[in-house]
């Protein structure tokens, strides 16, 4: 696939060079927020092809964010990955209504990861 | 970056998130918290429970999974938070604690058994069904077989509302079919090209020309295909409108399953409106897609996974029926079409592809008996795209490996040009991590500019006392560049000073003491270096106190004090300085028993008078906590020497204060950093000396004949009446041609932790200034008497006075000689 540019958020560093390694390898350009806030600021004059959240994160969590990309227009069609520990249902559910496309379950593993791009990211 | 290198930066992380629950821990038992308190917490163990999962810590992940349940369940109000919950929840901190302590190897592995068994009672308020999570994914999809009555259609129906369509379609095709080329959007219809759908036809046509070649190519992976193994699967996949919001897009799904080896077999476009009813937001096309019988089924569900909605999905073995042919035309019945019904139907496949969109397919290599020109070519593939894309490339208007030229599409707004690689990293991040040697680095070289700065100052002006702005200009700058370089080392205090809490919380369980902690003046900034080696003596420091300062609370009630003692821990800034704090409400140091004890150990004689100060620095000295003290706390029976020991390495002092039944306050005195130190320069015959200026308490020239001499090759001056030992520098460090008549040298009564008061005898004082610290050790080797060098203005290397073992050296014959 093309590489495609990626905003990462997580507000974890460690988690953020993980992914970092995991996607440059794949040769995607990598930006990177460490919450949704930041993440909200970042995208205000930037257009990734992709957005990669953590769910907890202090000051606007990844549903928060999630919302806020899906509110404006030019990111109906962004495809938005949801990064997490978790993977009960409901937490699913929240994600998908919020405006989610995909789920990674934390720990992920890089070629995981990459077949999961490759299923949402045009 | 390497693996260890983020790892090292996950460990950080642990250590700060565990910091922040440990805060909010302390919120929540004073009573003071609210949703985002106990969310902090949950947010700190998730994170380290991320990382730890990332890393193969099993151990680590499994206790913050567990952990981080029942944190969910208090979060969500299903737990009530109440007095023991918050004990259980300190309690699996402090083993979080040590699980992170394990992994940076500063403990063993912590039995977390009985505390996993504690938490998942404390989470079964109500019923858990976070844990199943994993098996309900795995199921999604699979038992759901309705996918068939949602697709069901009347074939002749179908044909017929696909007509128009098929009309255009099938015309284009031919055109396309005699260029055999992408054919330009241009040569299209008008009325197609005019409707705005949204996507672009050549570049559909290229994905499927990809999807055609993963079609081929699968088709060799089955081809091994025999009655030992299982079936082959079937896959029928219908993407509903909801799969296509969120810039979902199907055909990378059946990509992906292409890349499994999979291939599509049929493509459904029964519900496919005439192209000006199109509604870009709906879904039309769904695929049936055979798999190799050797592919996991989680492996194809977890395609779909989150991605589709599980009731698109239809995964089941192929059934013999549907061995031959599972692109029946009869959908809506998979299961009872018979052979018979469908035996010419794999031979014509492609013919009614080229007969009519409405049924189009692509048939595999897979039947042996397909005739090279079934191979699926051109025109069918063409006919394909053209039929199936529309409405997925509606929704997804962004195709991507198009060999054709891409116009842009009309309605694609979700991709502008990719935003600058050069992008800087999210704004919020205002802190920077940088490695430690490189800093070290920079301080050493501004420590070499700072001396050259004096060098050249020296040069320039010599001894005369014009002065060149300049070079004062070039004074102020570096000295402001050094403070600057000094202040990236700084790191608050709050580091060591989380350690506290847990401290005090342990030690209130072995004692049954009860201890209220107050912490002042976290923010305070120290030398990193400085912040490491704190720990251990501030560990002592408070230990001392809640072990011998407060009282049991029984008898501070009979004392009228109140039951809960208070540990007050402080740090704030003092003239260049650090004082740390560390103060009870306690007893206070019970003289008598000190100097009893200091007696019995030998530390001083009963002969000897000693003032309430000296009493109380008596718990300082080597060999006065012995066995008797250790208790059952970890890491005691070391005494409050090393406190001594360890802040006097430090460059610091200690000082107590007591008051019988009113308490006893440590206090620090530590240097900001142990890079540079104020040194008063002296000169001992031919050399030049830097006492650092911590220990200087004044400085005389005494009168002939005021130094007198004990008898024992000692001399002592009397400094207001009391006897202070005098220590000749040149004497004790072997300098030739020092001066030994006292009256001809310059006296410096110096102060120590360890020996109280001394003189030192040095020949001249030279100048007063801060001086760089070069490490002795690494550049030489250790030098008794000796902390260190530095480089002086002129370019001569001076050594710098450790005045604590020079005089410890001496001193240590000083109460015996005083028994004599």
């Amino acid at each position: 696939m093309p590489n495609i540019n990626i905003l990462t958020v997580d507000d974890s560093v460690s988690m953020r060079l993980l992914l970092r390694a995991a996607l440059t390898k794949e040769g995607h350009q990598i930006n990177e927020a460490e919450d949704g806030v930041a993440a909200a600021e970042w995208l205000e004059h930037h257009q990734p092809d992709l957005v990669i959240t953590d769910i907890n994160m202090p000051r606007m969590d990844g549903f928060g964010l999630i919302e806020h990309i899906r509110a404006q227009p030019r990111f109906r069609d962004m495809p938005i990955l949801v990064l997490t520990t978790e993977s009960t249902a409901e937490k699913k559910a929240r994600a998908r209504a919020a405006g989610a496309t995909g789920w990674i379950v934390k720990p992920f593993d890089p070629d995981q990861l990459n077949s999961v791009i490759r299923r949402v990211a045009h | 970056m390497t693996n260890e290198e983020i790892q090292a930066i996950y460990l950080q992380e642990c250590e700060e998130g565990l910091g922040h629950a440990e805060a909010a821990l302390l919120d929540i038992k004073s009573g003071q918290y609210d949703a985002e308190t106990i969310n902090s917490i949950f947010r700190a163990v998730h994170s380290i429970k991320g990382g730890a999962g990332a890393f193969g810590f099993a151990d680590l992940q499994s206790f913050t999974h567990h952990f981080e349940t029942l944190l969910d369940k208090v979060r969500d109000g299903d737990v009530a938070v109440t007095p023991s919950l918050v004990d259980l929840l300190m309690a699996a901190f402090d083993m979080l604690a040590d699980h992170v302590g394990a992994i940076s190897g500063e403990n063993a592995v912590p039995d977390d058994a009985a505390m996993l068994d504690r938490l998942q009672q404390a989470a079964v308020a109500t019923p858990d069904n976070a844990a199943s999570a994993p098996a309900e994914a795995a199921g999604t999809a699979a038992p759901d077989l309705g996918i068939g009555v949602d697709l069901g259609f009347d074939l002749s129906a179908m044909m017929a509302e696909m007509n128009v369509l098929a009309e255009d379609v099938a015309m284009s095709a031919e055109s396309d079919a005699v260029n055999n080329a992408q054919a330009p959007a241009a040569d299209w219809p008008a009325d197609l090209g005019s409707m705005d759908l949204g996507f672009d036809l050549s570049a559909m046509m290229a994905e499927m020309n990809v999807l055609a070649e993963d079609v081929a190519m699968s088709g060799d992976s089955d081809a091994d295909s025999d009655a030992i193994n299982p079936p082959d699967w079937i896959l029928r996949f219908a993407p509903t409108a909801a799969d296509m919001m969120h810039g979902g897009d199907p055909l990378l799904l059946v990509r992906e399953l292409c890349r499994l080896g999979g291939s599509v077999r049929y493509v459904d476009l029964e519900s496919l409106p005439p192209l000006e009813h199109f509604d870009a937001d709906e879904a039309y096309v769904g695929w049936t897609i055979h798999l190799p019988h050797n592919v996991a089924e989680q492996r194809i569900l977890e395609i779909f996974d989150f991605i589709a909605d599980p009731s698109s999905i239809d995964l089941k073995r192929a059934e013999p029926a549907d061995w031959n042919d599972s692109t029946s035309a009869d959908n809506n019945a998979p299961n009872t079409s018979t052979p018979d019904s469908n035996v010419d139907d794999t031979n014509v496949a492609d013919i009614s592809v080229l007969d009519g969109p409405s049924a189009a397919r692509i048939e595999t290599p897979q039947s042996a008996a397909l005739p090279p020109v079934l191979q699926p070519a051109s025109p069918p593939q063409r006919i394909m795209a053209a039929a199936v894309e529309p409405p997925v490339a509606v929704a997804a208007p962004a195709p991507a490996p198009a060999p054709a030229p891409t116009p842009s599409p009309p309605s694609a707004s979700s991709r502008s040009a990719p935003a600058a690689p050069s992008a800087p990293k999210a704004a919020a991040s205002a802190t920077i991590r940088v490695e430690l040697e490189k800093l070290d680095r920079l301080v050493n070289l501004v420590g070499e500019l700072v001396i050259t700065q004096s060098m050249l100052s020296q040069r320039l002006l010599g001894d005369s006392a014009d002065d060149i702005q300049e070079l004062t200009d070039l004074d102020h700058l570096t000295r402001e560049l050094q403070d600057s370089a000094m202040a990236l080392r700084a790191q608050p205090v709050k580091s060591v000073f989380s350690r506290v809490p847990r401290i005090v919380r342990e030690l209130e369980a072995s004692t049954g003491k009860r201890v209220i902690l107050e912490v002042e003046g976290e923010a305070t900034e120290l030398d990193k270096t400085v912040i490491e080696r704190l720990g251990e003596p501030l560990t002592h420091l408070i230990r001392n106190s809640v072990d011998h300062g407060i009282e049991m609370p029984d008898d501070r009630l009979a004392k009228g004090k109140p039951a809960e003692g208070t540990v007050r821990l402080a740090a704030e800034h003092k003239s260049g300085r650090i004082v740390i704090t560390v103060a009870d409400d306690g007893a206070g140091i019970n003289r008598e028993r000190v100097l009893a004890i200091a007696t019995e150990r030998g530390i001083v004689t009963p002969d000897m008078r000693l003032s309430d100060e000296e009493i109380d620095n008596l718990i300082f000295a080597p060999g006065f906590s012995t066995a008797k003290s250790v208790s059952n706390i970890s890491g005691r029976g070391v005494g409050m020497d090393v406190v001594r020991q360890g802040v006097h390495a430090l460059g610091g002092r200690v000082t107590i204060e007591s008051k019988p039944g009113r308490g006893s306050v440590f206090t620090l005195a530590l240097p900001l950093t142990l890079a540079i130190a104020d040194g008063m320069i002296v000169s001992v015959g031919e050399e030049n000396f830097i006492v650092p200026l911590t220990h200087v308490i004044e400085s005389l020239r005494p009168e002939v004949g005021a130094v007198e001499h004990t008898g024992f090759g000692h001399d002592v001056l009397n400094v207001r009446g009391a006897y202070l030992p005098v220590m000749a520098v040149g004497d004790q460090l072997g300098v030739p041609d020092a001066i030994t008549d006292p009256s001809q040298a310059v006296l410096i009564i110096v102060d120590t932790e360890s020996a109280g008061q001394a003189i030192l005898m040095v020949d001249a004082i030279v100048d007063q200034r801060q001086v760089v610290i070069k490490s002795l050790e690494t550049h030489y080797q250790p030098v008794e008497g000796v902390s260190g060098a530095t480089i002086l203005g002129d370019g001569r290397v001076a050594l710098i006075l450790d005045v604590e073992s020079l005089v410890a050296l001496r001193a240590k014959d000083v109460p015996r000689q005083w028994a004599c």
